[in-house]
């Protein structure tokens, strides 16, 4: 986090200006957009692909190419979406290329439309934090859960779930990043979190005992 | 109202409904009825709050360490020419010409990759290498040990001529460990102590594989040098989870 640092409160304006510089190859303002931004960068590389070595090869690439192609943006519209659509896009054809769990495709297609589910996730979270995000602390066997949880999670979920439920994008920003709609966004982010809830349901056994769903 | 109610209760919202309602994005419509619906259904209540207990250990998730930093090398230079004629160029600066390209920097940098690349393709080839040096290598072990459990279990002549088929076949020469009789079947014969190849020069028995002590030398040699290309070859990790 401290690598941001004073980066944290860049303008729109200076934004614009890094931005136009750097679309005329200056490689020191791109820099300053990197330092901003490396962070939020690598946190969805880093959710997309898991644990992986290749995490800071995709990340590394995927400034790389957005130097290279930062002519293509076009101002008026989010750079930040811009620059995870990118990194995004990358993080997606390395898992392609992995293709770690290939049975998933076919899970993907399954159509999911009944209203409800079963079960709740009560207990999954710290007793005394409840209500208050961001206070709350996960264990490390609950955030490797979470994780492997979003593994399971075809592409398109993935990426809307994480965009939104972990770096916090508006639908409009997900839209952006994606190259969709707001409604298809919708979609995605509901089956996605559906999902994970279910995942974290049929493995709560898994979990500390003070994870547990108090309801049993 | 009552039959409106009764409907409401019967049709109950969608977990679409529910996540976009939990994300205040539901258009205003739809939020009058989910409102109402969700007053008096305590399955729906229950849906949404599992899911805003998902959201909310997704959004708890901390953010991983940076490994490094990622600023680009002063070097670097974009592309000379966008990779499409259509792609648009920046509003901002339509005039400004653009900077030349310097080639090096591309030669630097595909280099760099190419040298990974080959790293990469040496690294697998030598973990591929070293796990069929490692298998033969226990085959040879385990082949040697053969004439042990026969000895033990009182092996049959079956087994024990298998084990002497291949120095029969290559040393058929008188004085080999292996000589066929009347009926065609082999004969287990006392290991030499001085086997000699068609040449005529003696090998010692260590190094000749149709001796026992010479199949559990390569044995034991190949499958050390299999693991050892394992151990070089096996992948590198960088850096490791938060």
């Amino acid at each position: 986090m401290g690598n941001t640092g004073d980066f944290d409160r860049l303008t729109h304006d200076d934004e614009e200006r890094l931005i136009a510089r750097s679309q005329r190859g200056d490689v020191e303002a791109f820099n300053q957009l990197v330092l901003h931004y490396q962070q939020a960068v690598y946190s969805v590389v880093f959710r997309m692909l898991g644990n992986h070595d290749t995490v800071a090869d995709v990340t590394q690439d995927a400034f790389l190419a957005a130097f290279k192609g930062i002519r293509s943006y076009r101002g008026g519209t989010s750079f930040r979406a811009w620059l995870l659509r990118v990194a995004s896009n990358m993080a997606c054809d390395q898992w392609r290329r992995t293709q770690r769990r290939p049975a998933e495709s076919l899970d993907a297609l399954i159509e999911d439309d009944e209203p409800h589910a079963p079960a709740l996730l009560n207990a999954l979270i710290l007793t005394g934090v409840e209500g208050n995000p961001e206070e709350m602390l996960l264990s490390q066997e609950l955030q490797e859960l979470l994780q492997q949880g979003l593994e399971t999670l075809p592409l398109e979920q993935r990426v809307a779930v994480v965009l939104c439920d972990i770096e916090g994008l508006s639908y409009e920003e997900i839209a952006e990043t994606t190259e969709t709609t707001p409604g298809t966004v919708r979609s995605r982010i509901s089956r996605g979190r559906r999902r994970m809830r279910d995942y974290l349901n049929a493995h709560r056994e898994l979990l500390p005992r003070n994870y547990r769903l108090h309801r049993e | 109202m009552t039959e409106h109610n009764g409907q409401q209760e019967k049709q109950h919202l969608t977990t679409t409904q529910l996540s976009t309602l939990l994300d205040g994005q539901l258009p205003i419509e739809e939020r009058e009825f989910s409102d109402a619906h969700l007053a008096t259904c305590e399955q729906c209540q229950l849906e949404l709050e599992s899911l805003r207990q998902t959201k909310m250990l997704l959004h708890a998730l901390p953010r991983p360490a940076l490994p490094r930093s990622f600023v680009l090398p002063i070097s670097t230079r974009q592309a000379e020419t966008p990779a499409t004629p259509l792609a648009p160029l920046a509003s901002i600066t339509p005039i400004t010409p653009i900077t030349p390209i310097t080639t090096p920097t591309y030669h630097n940098r595909n280099t760099s990759r190419r040298a990974d690349m080959r790293s990469y393709y040496t690294r697998t080839a030598l973990r591929t290498v070293g796990t069929l040096a490692a298998m033969v290598g226990l085959v040879l072990l385990l082949s040697s040990l053969i004439p042990f459990v026969n000895n033990k279990g009182g092996g049959t002549a079956q087994s024990g001529g298998n084990s002497t088929t291949l120095p029969a076949t290559r040393q058929a020469t008188p004085g080999g460990p292996v000589a066929p009789n009347l009926r065609g079947t082999t004969v287990t014969q006392p290991q030499p102590t001085h086997p000699s190849t068609s040449s005529g020069t003696f090998l010692p028995p260590v190094l000749d594989i149709s001796t026992l002590v010479g199949r559990t030398f390569y044995g034991i040699l190949l499958f050390v040098l299999g693991i050892i290309g394992l151990m070089i070859g096996r992948r590198r990790e960088p850096h490791r989870g938060p």
